[in-house]
């Protein structure tokens, strides 16, 4: 299976070790990824806050540039995922499309309203949690990982991946396949506050806190992750949160690649 | 995030309802939205809160209505368009150029153990249809 792989600008950056991990894990897969050529940031959330045409403009480049090929759009980012997915959904709309395409016509594209991008996460999903056991050499045994999705992956309905919107499984499975025990996290959907964290630091790890409560409560060791901005939150700023607040998690976050990666013996690196 | 807001997501609209936009508009709520679809999905009578938060932030920054958030996210999208990927520590330091070196304190600690983790990028990744990408957005207030 082929896909045209969109790293967003954090797998080249901040989240190498999610770009690394991920590339190693799908190849162990049978998978082949090609990277898109002149890919351009998804705008995050900015681009949408500045104006909906600038969202939906960049949003439509990104599409028409994968549209010539026969091989699926993989989005690994969950905020990259997101804009695109919802900006494929409102670009359904051949009025819209026209507006759009009528700036995009300068940068020498046309966007046809087809592509369909798919989630990193989706796509490993879909490879089968038995294929991925069996190819396990190292098994997580005893490691206690809370599967934590965040919010853009199963959110809004007409942009997500076809999991659950409250309970989604997909993470859990592939970590049970992995040997891991399984912490029911609640707050696996929650917000980490990640879009915050430059212009309300506060507010922002207070959403983090609250996920990072509930799993140490859990007696979580690791939580999965798939989004470099969940990453940050939970894992970057998290000595920042305990000094913040006088407590204590020392919860590992992980991208759920680098998990399969350390468990079918990749060697992945460790955040 | 609807904890730290004020007034809440409820109240903003019942403003919006009551004609009352320079409140609306003036309020930090919007700006507090982490645009997590939450209550997009949870909402009883189906009202995609997040496209209204969004909606409001333009509103908002269209009629030049201040907020401390406004230049965080102008100079993200100017320093996207530059090259056609965002080059984070470019974008930190302008933003803290523009609104006070004091709004990167709470991130030194992080900046240092990311930079210790050889978590940063010092060199750029530039598109070569930048200018041209960057030309398309500028047409966008006459084409829609």
């Amino acid at each position: 299976m082929e896909y045209q792989y969109f790293p967003g600008c954090s797998l080249h950056g901040t989240a190498r070790e999610y770009g690394r991990s991920l590339q190693g894990v799908v190849e162990r897969l049978g998978i082949e990824l090609t990277e898109l050529e002149g890919w351009s940031c998804c705008g995050a959330t900015a681009a949408r806050s500045v104006s909906q045409e600038l969202h939906l403009l960049l949003a439509a480049r990104n599409l028409a540039l994968a549209q010539g090929s026969p091989a699926p759009l993989m989005v690994a980012c969950n905020l990259c995922y997101s804009n695109l997915a919802v900006a494929a959904h409102s670009l359904r709309d051949e009025a819209l499309r026209r507006a759009v395409n009528a700036s995009l016509r300068l940068t020498g594209l046309n966007y046809a309203g087809e592509t369909t991008p798919v989630h990193a996460l989706q796509v490993i999903s879909e490879v089968g949690a038995g294929l991925i056991s069996a190819k396990v050499v190292s098994p997580l045994h005893g490691l206690r990982v809370a599967s934590y999705y965040g919010c853009l992956l199963t959110r809004p309905r007409t942009a997500a991946i076809p999991d659950s919107n409250f309970n989604p499984t997909w993470l859990d499975t592939l970590m049970a396949a992995l040997g891991a025990e399984t912490v029911p996290l609640s707050a696996k959907t929650k917000c980490c506050g990640g879009p915050l964290l430059m212009t309300h630091p506060e507010a922002a790890r207070g959403a983090a806190k609250r996920i990072l409560d509930e799993a140490k409560d859990l007696g979580t060791h690791c939580i999965a992750v798939s989004c470099p901005q969940c990453h940050l939150s939970l894992g970057e700023q998290q000595s920042t949160i305990e000094r913040r607040y006088r407590v204590r998690y020392g919860i590992r976050i992980a991208y759920f690649t680098e998990l399969i990666g350390q468990a079918i013996g990749i060697g992945a690196i460790r955040s | 995030m609807a904890f730290a807001m004020s007034p809440s997501p409820r109240a903003l609209l019942r403003l919006i309802q009551l004609g009352q936009m320079e409140d609306a508009l003036s309020s930090n709520a919007p700006w507090l939205c982490a645009t997590c679809y939450g209550c997009s999905v949870s909402c009883p009578s189906g009202i995609d809160l997040t496209a209204l938060m969004y909606s409001l932030r333009q509103l908002a920054m269209d009629s030049g209505v201040p907020n401390e958030s406004v230049g965080f996210y102008r100079e993200f999208v100017a320093n996207l368009l530059k090259r056609g990927s965002v080059y984070e520590p470019e974008l930190l330091l302008a933003y803290a150029l523009r609104a006070g070196l004091k709004t990167l304190l709470p991130h030194v600690g992080m900046g240092l153990r990311m930079a210790r983790q050889g978590k940063l990028t010092y060199r750029p990744r530039s598109i070569p249809e930048a200018a041209r990408l960057a030309e398309a957005v500028a047409s966008l207030k006459q084409g829609i």
